[in-house]
């Protein structure tokens, strides 16, 4: 008889649990959008880039609403074309790697929630293997201005353009004296992110 | 004695310190509050004047809460931040209702496809968010883009609506309404034929809905009315009996097509409406219409043609060709409905004229002109009579500012409508027959109020002037009609002010 009981009383404890549980007029059920719209963390995959003979990646993230940080990782191929460059430069590089990092304020435009602009500062240092030289590394330090567009649940589009000056040191191997030069280049970019 | 007088006059200059009272020679009081700072001009989007609740105003100015005396100095502020365990809440408005502020606030959630709106209210002391979040609304959203807008209007009795157009279907419409407290009263949907514009919502004292929708058969995005005056039909959509018994009436007259229009009821609670119309031959006028109440039925329709170039007439820019006829280039501004049960319209000329200029080598740059010239008022009797009808030179300008300062604001006292708006002082002088444009330029600037006696049908011009200039400009589409007087937000030397115009 008691381990009737206390059957039941299992059997009654599981029905009200499972109750509570099937409960969907609190207000965490409206705000439940799997962390869409908390989401501060966004992937990024820059689609001009190769045009460099780069591949980029990064990440970004919102401290608040209004400052964010953009870490990159690059790759860099045997292929080399300049951005939009003043001076040309000539050289066959023979892969490396790259990163950057640019924060960015972010500015609303009034009467939308979708499309949102900011200023950042861009710093970045791509490090080239070439033949006969022990290496060669560029530092690009400038400022940009973009759009920052949300599309349909996580994914977004930035689109942006900026000016940059670049200085790129080399030392050859067989002459080891370091060559310094520098240029002013213009930036054009445009992203592809998913929120995470 | 002489620390009695010092002590009158520190309290003098307390109450008169950053407030300042006018007076025009027929006795309208129009009181300067004290400097708001957070307020920008052409930032017009940044104030909404939210309504009087326990005897201070309140106003929302960006995500600032403001409170204000009757004395339009400043009390308090508090900033609102709206979220929800950090997801943030979009804010919708806020409204002030019996004795209650309630802030209404959305939230989009795409993963489960709907928007949802929500109710809680602020402490009146301290402007904080209480935490009694309330969802009372939700729409099923088509896609994030097109996530619909929730539509909120109440009533002086408490009443409260919400109301939006379907995203899914451009056709239907939902209507909820709620009592003073936000409770859910009601809720009902309709379908119309095609695509519905809903022009005005009404809520009568005894809780009736009426709407007046705009059916058309385009793509919602390509509609516009004075290009497509011959494809939209006027409807007006009324629920009785606490949303229960619906009724739809198309306004159908014929070759004649309505223009603008506006509701309004009577002391009886017959539903009135009042606008401007136009037919084939493009001669043009106005109308009035009365619907019983009890039989929903119409019972009266007057028409009254006031000749193809009445409404040309108003026109400052000659040869101004707007390709459409110039009575699509009117407003309504007001309905007035008087204790005699006579009916007042206010309507006001406005257009925007574009241009591109070409500045070598490769400048362009686009500049909106914004004109708000003549005021036209008709005056209807008790059986829809039309009594008189007047005109009120007015000629305003700016570019590119979207008309911060220009326009009217107006409300009714005593049989009286007064009408308030910014002029040029080169209009003072009632001898001049030339109307000179006010251009914004705050040195030259007179406020004018015109009273409009409604049974005589006289019109009196009574600027605000004073010894020396006093340099103040109204904004008057930030404005609201309580209690018998007008607060609007203006601007006095660098800085905005409110202002509230009142009857001594």
């Amino acid at each position: 008889m008691y381990a009737l009981m206390k059957r039941y009383l299992i059997i009654l404890c599981l029905f009200l649990n499972v109750g509570v549980f099937a409960q969907s007029d609190s207000l965490d059920y409206f705000f439940d959008d799997g962390g869409i719209s908390s989401s501060t963390k966004t992937i990024n995959l820059h689609l001009l880039s190769p045009l460099n003979g780069t591949y980029t990646i990064s990440l970004e993230n919102s401290f608040t609403k209004q400052i964010g940080l953009d870490i990159g990782a690059s790759y860099l191929t045997n292929y080399y074309h300049p951005e939009l460059e003043f001076t040309s430069v000539d050289f066959e590089p023979q892969g490396g790697f790259g990163y950057s990092l640019q924060p960015k304020v972010y500015f609303d435009i009034p009467r939308t929630k979708t499309l949102e602009r900011y200023f950042s500062l861009l710093f970045r240092q791509k490090f080239y293997q070439v033949e006969l030289e022990k290496s060669r590394v560029y530092t690009d330090i400038g400022s940009t201005i973009g759009l920052h567009q949300d599309f349909g649940r996580r994914l977004v589009l930035d689109y942006s353009i900026g000016i940059f000056y670049r200085s790129y040191s080399y030392s050859q191997k067989v002459n080891t004296k370091n060559y310094l030069q520098g240029s002013l280049l213009a930036l054009v970019s445009v992203r592809v992110g998913l929120k995470i | 004695m002489r620390y009695f007088l010092f002590i009158t006059f520190c309290a003098c200059c307390y109450i008169t310190w950053g407030q300042q009272v006018y007076f025009n020679d027929d006795s309208l009081r129009m009181i300067w509050g004290e400097d708001v700072v957070n307020v920008t001009t052409g930032g017009t989007q940044q104030v909404s004047i939210i309504g009087k609740c326990d005897g201070d105003y309140y106003v929302l100015i960006g995500n600032q809460l403001e409170k204000y005396d009757t004395l339009l100095r400043f009390k308090k502020s508090k900033k609102l931040s709206l979220s929800y365990k950090n997801k943030p809440l979009t804010l919708e408005k806020i409204i002030a209702s019996g004795d209650q502020l309630y802030v209404l606030s959305s939230f989009l959630n795409v993963k489960l496809n709907k928007k949802f709106l929500f109710v809680q209210t602020i402490n009146k002391i301290s402007l904080k968010l209480d935490s009694n979040l309330k969802k009372i609304a939700e729409i099923e959203i088509k896609s994030p883009f097109d996530a619909g807008r929730f539509e909120i209007k109440h009533n002086d009795a408490g009443q409260n609506l919400v109301y939006f157009i379907q995203p899914k279907n451009k056709r239907r419409i939902s209507v909820l309404a709620y009592n003073k407290n936000f409770e859910l009263e009601w809720k009902n949907e309709y379908q119309f034929r095609n695509n519905v514009l809903i022009e005005q919502i009404l809520i009568t004292k005894e809780h009736d809905v009426h709407v007046i929708g705009i059916t058309y058969d385009l793509k919602p995005n390509k509609f516009k009315k004075y290009k497509d005056y011959n494809k939209y039909e006027y409807h007006i959509l009324s629920f009785f009996d606490n949303g229960q018994v619906i009724k739809e009436h198309e306004i159908n007259l014929g070759n004649k097509i309505i223009t603008s229009a506006q509701m309004t009821s009577n002391n009886n609670q017959n539903l009135l409406l009042t606008g401007l119309y136009m037919d084939d031959e493009e001669t043009e006028g106005v109308f009035f219409a009365k619907a019983n109440k009890n039989s929903h039925q119409v019972v009266l329709e007057k028409f009254y043609n006031l000749g193809k170039s009445y409404f040309q007439e108003h026109i400052y820019e000659k040869g101004l060709s707007r390709g459409h006829p110039p009575i699509f280039d009117y407003v309504l501004k007001d309905v007035h409905v008087h204790e005699n049960g006579s009916v007042s319209l206010i309507t006001e000329q406005h257009y925007i004229l574009e241009q591109m200029e070409h500045y070598p080598p490769s400048r362009v740059m686009l500049f909106y002109h914004h004109h708000y010239n003549d005021i036209l008022l008709f005056h209807f009797g008790i059986n829809g009579e039309l009594l008189w009808d007047r005109s009120i030179k007015k000629h305003q300008y700016s570019r590119n500012d979207n008309g911060y300062f220009l326009s009217l604001s107006s409300f009714a006292i005593d049989d009286k409508i007064q009408i308030v708006y910014n002029d040029t002082r080169k209009n003072l002088n009632p001898e001049n027959d030339k109307v000179f444009a006010f251009h914004n330029v705050v040195s030259n600037t007179v406020i004018t109020s015109v009273s409009v006696d409604v049974h005589k049908g006289t019109i009196k011009k009574s600027p605000f002037t004073a010894q020396k200039k006093v340099d103040v400009l109204l904004v008057p589409k930030q404005s609201i009609v309580l209690d018998e007087h007008l607060f609007l937000l203006g601007k006095k030397g660098k800085h905005h002010r409110f202002v509230a115009f009142d009857k001594q």
